[in-house]
């Protein structure tokens, strides 16, 4: 997994360089937009994560040059500016994500293995959470080793929440994930389904947080 | 001097008085004067009218009295040559009361000064004394005098009126100006129009223009460089996060100078994070953009957004109520949230239970937070709201906090004219915080 780190800053390139080397990524850092964009003519990246503020141009500028060329290339934006124009400014020049410094170590990772996940050049694209595995390839759910029947729908709710572990999911986040799929759902159908998981699985591997979703705890 | 149209009718008033009064006793002294020669030209024209009737001793006395009689007050005297009264009116005596001398001059009698003119008649040699009272001649004189006087005076009250509508109707500029001024919102740092502004007020309107743009613009560099110090911050802080993060290997996690390491890094970038939101609040700055929104669907996504404290601390929070909507302002009012989760979460021990409600009555929604945290001593609620106060308990101690959380919460607020409310939870122990809004901004 090759990484463009776009970043003006050295500390926090060299950290960031490093942290991201130990979580297994190839990871070449460039200084300048300038450099950013020839980077990616010489050898393209599988994600550029991109610092807004750039000596020579805006990160923004960066993003709209590469996304010209490459319209599948995942670019997460670093920036110090967390106004929700800057967001939407963004977001609209084509950026996949979008993190504010002093962002978590935690989330970033987590947001590139999304990405990874969704690239799908994972080696081991497994989530495990206690005794619980979700292959995210091979679209199978095992508990202690031993596989478990699941829908298509309860496999996808389940993944939404573990790829999310340690956050909560609101009923209507976890609507879209199967709306993802064109299917036409009931309003109590997460209800239903979040019912059905829980007899195959760890009944208290789920967790209902009354008046606003469900959440699946951090291993 | 309280106001200028007071000074100036006064001043402009009392002036005129003072002139017209000069001009008045001028006239009247230099009229008495024309007068008196006018009268003067009288006595001797009828004492002429006497001589040249020619038969002076002929005529009886009333038939003279006749002749001076259209001249009110006037006397007769008539001598012959050898200094023997020959004729008199009845208001003069049998004496002389003048030497015989030709000319005018003075007599006093019978209690009235009289004015006299002697001529002697060069033929027949015979004298005539007229005589004239001067308090006739005065009251005739004075009579004539005032009457073109008067007017004058009369008309004082007049002019004043007019100086007074004159003088407020050149003021007009300057209340307008004065107006506006008073109607202008305290933190309404735009220019004053220039537009219709008179040339003695143009200079003033100019030198205040300036003086306000000087004012905005020290403003602004002020709210900007808060702004840029505190996002130039953000990057030193990401570094030292990374950097914190990356030590984890070599450093075991248990270690004490590791430890308080990340909590005051944790400290610091929450203080810049919050004084950056303090300065996107504070009223003088904020543009507002009020929007219906749902409250409900509101407090929901800030506690998704910020699930994650919670979770950490395996706290158990809930969420009650029901779904509507208010006139709001929504990044103001996620700040309020996310300030209200924070500290709840804050200042409730590891496993605690927060609980969140959102209902409404009439014309307020009610939002509760509830924890089960150590709560704050009622006698310290007042002061929770004072900026940078943070409550010195050893309980508390080791929480997170800047101390700014309340003040922001105060300031949206102030802008949403809401309430805070402190008091105890449902739970054993731990704080109430309910906030008030109003449904409807335009009702307040």
């Amino acid at each position: 997994m090759q990484i463009l780190l776009v970043e003006d800053d050295s500390a926090i390139a060299v950290g960031l360089k490093k942290l991201l080397m130990k979580e297994d990524f190839v990871v070449n850092c460039v200084a300048t937009g300038q450099q950013a964009i020839n980077q990616v003519l010489i050898s393209l990246p599988d994600i550029i994560i991109l610092d807004v503020g750039l000596p020579d141009m805006t990160g923004i500028e960066v993003l709209k040059k590469i996304r010209g060329r490459h319209a599948e290339l995942p670019i997460l934006l670093l920036t110090a500016r967390d106004e929700i124009k800057d967001k939407v400014e963004g977001l609209n020049a084509g950026a996949d994500d979008y993190l504010t410094k002093p962002f978590d170590i935690d989330e970033l990772i987590a947001r590139l293995r999304v990405i990874e996940r969704r690239l799908g050049t994972v080696k081991n694209s497994c989530i495990q959470i206690g005794a619980i595995i979700l292959d995210i390839e091979k679209h199978e759910v095992s508990i202690a080793g031993a596989l478990v029947e699941l829908s298509r729908r309860e496999y996808m709710l389940l993944k939404a929440l573990m790829e999310r572990a340690g956050h909560v999911l609101s009923k209507e986040q976890l609507e879209q994930t199967l709306y993802g799929w064109g299917e036409e759902i009931s309003s109590n159908s997460i209800e239903v389904h979040i019912h059905n998981l829980r007899k195959k699985i760890d009944k208290s591997f789920i967790s209902t947080i009354r008046g606003i979703g469900y959440s699946v705890k951090k291993s | 001097m309280t106001s200028i149209r007071r000074f100036m009718v006064i001043v402009l008033l009392a002036s005129i008085t003072l002139l017209n009064f000069l001009a008045a006793l001028h006239g009247y002294r230099s009229s008495m004067e024309k007068s008196h020669q006018l009268f003067d030209k009288q006595l001797a024209s009828i004492s002429q009218l006497l001589m040249n009737s020619g038969v002076v001793q002929y005529i009886p006395s009333h038939n003279l009295d006749v002749v001076v009689a259209e001249s009110d007050g006037i006397a007769y005297q008539i001598w012959n040559d050898n200094q023997t009264l020959i004729q008199r009116s009845e208001t003069l005596p049998a004496h002389k009361i003048v030497s015989l001398e030709a000319g005018y001059s003075y007599a006093n009698y019978n209690g009235y000064r009289w004015r006299t003119f002697a001529s002697q008649n060069p033929i027949s040699k015979i004298w005539i004394v007229v005589a004239e009272r001067t308090d006739v001649r005065y009251t005739l004189a004075e009579e004539v005098v005032l009457n073109s006087v008067i007017p004058i005076v009369a008309e004082l009250p007049l002019i004043g009126l007019l100086i007074w509508l004159v003088i407020g109707w050149g003021l007009k500029p300057i209340n307008r100006l004065a107006a506006e001024l008073r109607n202008r919102d305290p933190q309404d740092l735009q220019p004053l129009s220039e537009e219709n502004v008179v040339d003695e007020l143009s200079v003033l309107v100019e030198s205040s223009n300036e003086l306000l743009n000087r004012l905005r613009q020290s403003f602004e560099r002020e709210r900007r460089f808060s702004s840029d110090t505190a996002h130039e911050l953000r990057t030193p802080i990401s570094a030292l996060k990374i950097h914190l993060y990356n030590l984890k290997i070599v450093v075991p996690e248990d270690n004490e100078s590791y430890q308080l390491l990340n909590l005051s890094i944790q400290r610091m970038s929450h203080m810049i994070e919050q004084m950056l939101i303090l300065y996107r609040t504070v009223p003088e700055q904020y543009v507002d953009n009020f929007e219906r929104v749902d409250v409900y669907a509101l407090v929901q996504n800030q506690i998704i957004e910020q699930y994650q404290c919670f979770s950490d601390k395996e706290q158990l929070i809930e969420l009650d109520g029901e779904s509507f909507e208010i006139t709001a302002d929504v990044f103001s009012i996620n700040i309020l949230l996310k300030n209200l989760l924070d500290n709840a979460s804050k200042y409730t021990p590891v496993g605690g239970n927060i609980l969140v409600s959102v209902k409404q009555n009439e014309n307020h929604a009610i939002l509760a937070i509830e924890d089960s945290g150590c709560g704050i001593a009622e006698e310290l609620y007042g002061k929770v709201f004072e900026r940078y106060y943070r409550i010195s308990d050893q309980k508390t101690f080791d929480t997170l906090g800047s101390g700014l959380g309340f003040s922001i919460i105060h300031h949206i607020l102030d802008l949403h004219n809401g309430e805070i409310v402190l008091d105890k939870s449902c739970f054993e122990t731990g704080l109430k915080v309910t906030i008030i809004l109003p449904l409807d901004r335009k009702k307040q």
